[in-house]
């Protein structure tokens, strides 16, 4: 595809430049609506900082600890190879990472973590959409083998893929669509946190079935993904009936 | 604390700019230097911490920048080679 993108003689990697754009749209809609929320922009731009920090640390993390052997992992350290961080990301360890971010930043700024999560999750799903957008132009986590319309030619396996890429972005935009939907009818952000990670859940579940990296491991037939789909799934499953039933 | 953001910003913008391959040592700086950076604008403290602030975010940014592909296209980049 398009990995590197030369703007006025400076190689940029599509992938990162995907990445500032998917993170500056969390975080400049963090701002706005926590503006209207009452919330200093400077304590928002702490909370953003420790999120993104954990996440992206929390998705390395969890991509090397699927992807390596821990002797593997402990050689190259020995060695002092760091490139392995620099390698790539597991969307749940970042996700995870970003959510005790944005606590540990709420607890450095002294404001409410509900408020930062209200003011900034809605926008979530986008940011990951435009950062799939980015896998596309990268050629990175691609589909399976596919020649059917919309394939997408990687020149550099010299390969047709399934577009997933596309695919997950507007499964993304779908669920950002929901999730501002339900915010204006002023659900609870706990509510709208475990719809959002409910509904991801199962999308991802199934769109693992087109995904041609296996590069992140398998399981009993399941990739390490669908696994901690299930399992927050699951979560979300739990919490959603325990609710019911105390109504 | 001003300071120090401004101290952190400008090496996060050096170092992308100068070390690519350091790029995502780069984003680290940055994102402590916004931090020390907002910290210090909440206390009132003017200049030096928006300048700060500001080099952090560009340091941040140009550090991401310089992120090309995740794993799977670094290793057919690596296949291919």
């Amino acid at each position: 595809m398009c990995p590197v993108i030369w703007i006025l003689g400076w190689p940029i990697g599509s992938y990162g430049l995907c990445m500032v754009l998917g993170f500056a749209c969390i975080g400049v809609t963090g701002i706005v609506r926590g503006k209207r929320l009452g919330i200093r922009w400077e304590d928002m731009v702490i909370c953003s900082a420790f999120a993104l920090g954990l996440g992206l640390a929390c998705g390395n993390l969890l991509y090397l600890a699927v992807t390596y052997k821990p002797e593997e992992l402990l050689a190259r350290l020995v060695r002092w190879d760091l490139r392995m961080f620099q390698e790539g990301f597991v969307f749940y360890g970042g996700m995870a990472g970003g959510l005790l971010g944005a606590a540990l930043g709420a607890a450095a700024a002294r404001c409410r973590v509900s408020s930062i999560l209200e003011a900034a999750l809605p926008a979530v799903p986008f940011g990951h959409g435009i950062g799939r957008v980015g896998c596309l132009l990268a050629g990175c986590c691609h589909g399976m083998p596919y020649s059917g319309p919309l394939a997408v030619w990687d020149s550099l396996t010299g390969a047709a893929h399934f577009p997933v890429q596309m695919l997950e972005a507007a499964v993304n935009f779908a669920i950002g669509l929901y999730l501002i939907a339900q915010a204006k009818r002023r659900k609870r952000t706990v509510d709208l946190l475990f719809a959002y990670l409910g509904l991801y859940s199962a999308a991802r579940f199934l769109l693992e079935y087109l995904r041609g990296d296996g590069i992140r491991g398998a399981t009993m037939g399941l990739s390490t993904s669908q696994w901690i789909s299930v399992g927050v799934f699951a979560l979300c499953t739990l919490r959603l009936l325990h609710r019911n039933k105390g109504r | 604390m001003g300071v120090a953001s401004l101290v952190l910003g400008i090496i996060s913008v050096v170092m992308a700019v100068l070390f690519s391959g350091f790029g995502w040592l780069a984003a680290i700086l940055g994102l402590v230097g916004i931090v020390l950076g907002s910290s210090a604008r909440k206390k009132g403290q003017g200049g030096v911490a928006t300048a700060g602030f500001v080099l952090s975010i560009i340091g941040l940014i140009l550090g991401l920048l310089m992120y090309v592909a995740c794993a799977a296209m670094v290793g057919g980049l690596a296949s291919l080679a």
